[in-house]
């Protein structure tokens, strides 16, 4: 049993230290079919054991691959002779960081492996269908990918336990030529937390949401450029889950607003309209679990929501032990690591605009001349706020009513100005749990949010 | 630490047992000593022990791979075996191939031992030249590295690549700050094999320190133009990327979504423009020795005087579609500069704008791009002027290499790349 590698261990901590112990197995699995040619097909593990340890402020850390008591021995010493270098060369030191009590946090999933040649089949399944249902396509895509993380967690002070996150996922990227012969391309994601087989019982229950990618592709086709400028918008919960993730959530980890992010001067400030609620979800969201549920993090610290802006009043921070201690504020389970070896970092885990109570129809029905931007393909942000998504599905919206589709875009502005120019919400959520966020580090998160009435600038052409 | 030959060796036979027929694998051991500051100080010191394995067969035409980092017995045969019932499980394509025998070769480069004093050093001077020279500079986090890295390679036709490298490197987050105003985050970021000099002497280097100040006096971008483009090195590296990926790589090429399909050979840029793709160029550190299918790389061009003259295809993809392997699979890109100062260049600009990082969306298979343009300047009557935001530009990539009208004599290398500052005529730039 891996747990009883580090079981014990705990007597071998430093006195006066904080120190966490941590052993973990990350596995990911990928097959990719390129217009029916499988050009990968593989899968990957990756563990090992690693110690953080904190003295004087400073904080060593070290790894090694193998997962044996042997290994943790050597990376609790090579981690605790890290920090006093620090220790011994820098003159200022830190007060301790305190953690919220101690315990344990029991088994969240169990994670079920699957053998390779099922995830092969399904693929070439769902490519299958495409290729016979859907000849006139330029070029199809089917990547099935999965990745889960497993740890055990044992800290001097802090909570301990075993937690887990599995993902799996099918990709489908769809290709068409517009009638001038220009290639447009849209994608969808299905799939989510858990293991293969929560997910995905039978192929042809994916076939709907493929033909709707379909659907969307060809009118795509026929698309034109948005215009540019400030225009009327109302964002799918796809860009809203964006906004909450990149323009807003992370300007409010407090990493950050040590570098300078615009959160920083605005806290307990109006930066958004009152109708705009943001919380960070830990594993339970509006009722039902989470995305991504995140139990405990790598520090040891169980995971609480953060709510990030109520009534359109920035309310707080999400922290580490460290920006806790430096914030007079309590750490509420962000800091986390990806793989074995890296330490931890604070990061999102279920961040979302919370609903409103009006329809998507009647939001739409509101908009004499502007945008419905549905679905995007990646974003950026940076301390200022100010953001960049690229859409690549929307609609132009003429009398109320939807027109024709827009050729791929960017939009962008700075979140805290157009967060007060939201003037109606959707009542529903939509969530997205598929991608990485970067930050040193990969990490699966979750984001969404309804869809949001509010002026951004487009920008076309 | 792990006796790599002797696992390389483990894996062979487990290749044999498992009848996994042609192959590729290769085991690795590193070691990385990482330094990081937060708020400008120190905060914590890594050091991680690494091992990788990675093993790729073909069986009866079938392709699996498997990569793990443990080099224990039982790990590696799973391993193996996984990989080998991964192609079993497979689908039969005549173009999976590996590298015919190239021999057995060595590569050293780099410096190989760490030096801990004088990364501490060099990281603790840099940070108190940023304080004295750019107080107005909030530095976000700076994380200085070395890594050690010894790989075995093999395939089953012989070959065998025994390759040791060590690099420093280090890169660095700030924005500046002045009372409630704070500017984007900029960064610089290298690779060196050089821990004497300080590296704060690093070419570009002040330059991002000197125009991050600047953008904390700047203005919302207003109006719409079209105009000339000047991209800084890394800049135009970045959108040269996207065009590369989405013109001239493997699945592109394949898939026959590349609008420059049929264009080898013929102009797809002005005639200025040549992209070497050069990992053996001294300039670039650590750059790839051999491919992953067991060629030696060597250096090559894919666009010469404006002309495509190779896509970047790896084995596989060149199987599929009848063209060439390239000479390397790596992305080490040279361009050299041109004949006129950067200064000249903008005394010719009668509306253009200065653009330090592109915050874009993916731009699409056809080249059409928009997006935001990060830490820029506006160009008017041949003079750099005020540092805007909220500014956008869009345009096709294809169009843009087309349309280079300048090309500087002043270049930056980050160990990665070469490359000087690009103008770009007929780009759309639009704000609120």
């Amino acid at each position: 049993m891996l747990e009883n590698v580090i079981a014990g261990k705990e007597k071998l901590f430093a006195d006066g230290t904080h120190t966490e112990l941590r052993l973990q197995e990350n596995r990911s699995r990928r097959v990719v079919l390129v217009g029916g040619n499988l050009v990968a097909n593989g899968r990957s593990e990756e563990k090992g054991i690693s110690a953080r340890v904190c003295e004087n402020g400073f904080y060593g850390f070290s790894s090694k691959a193998e997962t044996t008591a042997g290994a943790a021995d050597e990376v609790l010493k090579a981690a605790t002779e890290n920090a006093r270098f620090f220790d011994s060369h820098v003159r200022e030191k830190k007060p301790p960081v305190k953690t919220v009590g101690m315990g344990t946090v029991p088994l969240n999933k169990e994670t079920v492996d699957t053998e390779q040649k099922t995830y092969v089949e399904f693929a070439r399944q769902i490519d299958a269908y495409i290729a016979e249902k859907y000849p006139a396509l330029a070029s199809r895509r089917v990547i099935l990918t999965t990745d889960s993380t497993e740890k055990y967690i044992l800290t001097s002070d802090g909570y301990s336990g075993h937690v887990t996150i599995p993902r799996h996922y099918v990709y489908v990227f769809l290709t068409a030529n517009t009638p001038s012969g220009a290639p447009v391309e849209l994608f969808k994601a299905l799939g989510g937390y858990g293991n293969f087989s929560d997910n995905f019982s039978d192929p042809s229950l994916c076939f709907p949401e493929i033909d709707g990618v379909y659907e969307d592709v060809m009118r795509k086709t026929e698309g034109i450029h948005a215009e540019a400028g400030l225009k009327t918008v109302v964002l799918g919960g796809d860009l809203s889950g964006m906004l909450a993730h990149e323009a807003v959530g992370h300007t409010v980890e407090a990493d950050l607003v040590n570098g300078g992010s615009v959160a920083g001067p605005n806290l307990g400030k109006v930066v958004a309209s009152p109708l705009v609620n943001m919380v960070d979800f830990a594993n339970t969201a509006l009722g039902v679990t989470a995305p991504l549920p995140v139990y405990l993090d790598d520090e040891g610290t169980p995971a609480e929501d953060v709510v990030l802006i109520k009534d359109g009043i920035l309310q707080g921070y999400m922290h580490n032990l460290e920006t806790a201690r430096q914030f007079g504020d309590r750490p509420r389970g962000n800091a986390r690591a990806w793989t074995y070896a890296d330490e931890p970092l604070i990061r999102m885990r279920n961040t979302a605009v919370l609903p409103g109570k009006d329809s998507l129809d009647d939001i739409i029905a509101s908009v004499d001349d502007g945008y419905y931007f549905i679905s995007t393909n990646n974003g950026q942000a940076d301390l200022t706020g100010e953001f960049m998504f690229g859409v690549c599905m929307g609609y132009e919206i003429k009398n109320g009513k939807l027109g024709r589709p827009i050729l791929d875009t960017t939009i962008t502005g700075i979140a805290f100005d157009m967060l007060k120019t939201v003037d109606m919400i959707s009542n529903e959520v939509h969530w997205s749990s598929s991608g990485f966020c970067g930050k040193k580090q990969p990490m699966p998160v979750g984001l969404g949010g309804p869809a949001l009435r509010c002026k951004i600038t487009v920008g076309g052409r | 630490m792990a006796n790599i030959i002797l696992v390389s060796d483990v894996v062979r036979n487990l290749i044999e047992k498992y009848k996994g027929g042609k192959g590729v694998y290769s085991v690795s051991d590193s070691v990385l000593n990482e330094m990081n500051m937060e708020k400008g100080e120190f905060s914590l010191f890594r050091t991680l022990f690494e091992n990788g394995v990675s093993v790729t067969t073909y069986k009866d035409g079938k392709k699996g791979s498997t990569s793990v980092n443990s080099t224990d017995h039982a790990a590696l045969d799973k391993a193996v075996r996984e990989c080998v019932e991964s192609s079993e499980s497979g689908v039969y394509d005549a173009a999976y191939d590996i590298a015919p025998f190239a021999g057995k070769r060595s590569f050293r480069s780099g410096v190989t031992e760490f030096d801990r004093e004088k990364l501490f050093a060099r990281m603790k001077e840099l940070k108190e030249t940023i304080n004295r020279d750019y107080p107005e500079i909030v530095i976000s986090n700076i994380i200085g590295e070395h890594s050690r890295n010894h790989s075995i390679y093999r395939n089953t036709n012989g070959t065998e690549f025994d390759s040791l490298a060590g690099y420093y490197s280090l890169v660095a987050e700030f924005a500046a700050k002045r009372g409630d105003k704070v500017t984007s985050l900029n960064y610089f970021a290298f690779i060196t094999d050089d821990i004497e000099t300080p590296f704060i002497e690093r070419n570009g280097t002040r330059r991002v320190l000197e125009n991050c100040i600047k953008q904390l006096d700047l203005v919302p971008m207003d109006g719409k133009f079209v105009g000339t483009v000047v991209f800084t090195p890394s800049c135009f590296l970045e959108m040269l990327g996207s065009a590369l990926s989405n013109f001239v790589s493997g699945s592109v090429i394949m898939d026959g979504t590349s609008i420059w399909k049929d264009r080898l050979g013929t102009q797809v840029a002005s005639e200025c423009l040549t992209v070497g793709n050069s990992p053996l160029d001294s300039r670039i550190l650590g750059g790839q020795r051999f491919t992953g299918d067991g060629f030696v790389a060597e250096n090559y061009n894919i666009i010469e005087n404006g002309v495509l003259k190779s896509f970047m295809l790896d084995l596989y993809h060149a199987n599929k579609t009848g063209f060439s392997p390239s000479k390397n699979t790596a992305e080490s890109i040279i361009i050299e500069g041109g004949d006129r100062s950067l200064d000249d260049i903008v005394a010719g600009i009668e509306n253009g704008i200065l653009v330090d990082g592109f915050s874009g969306g993916e731009p699409s298979v056809n080249g059409d791009f928009s997006g935001v343009a990060k830490n820029s300047f506006l160009i008017k009557d041949g003079r750099i002027g005020c540092a805007v935001n909220e500014a956008m530009i869009s345009g096709n990539l294809a169009d843009m290499l087309m349309n280079i009208t300048g090309m500087s004599k002043e270049t930056e290398c980050n160990g990665g790349f070469v490359a000087p500052f690009v103008a770009c005529s007929g780009i759309t730039v639009s704000g609120k």
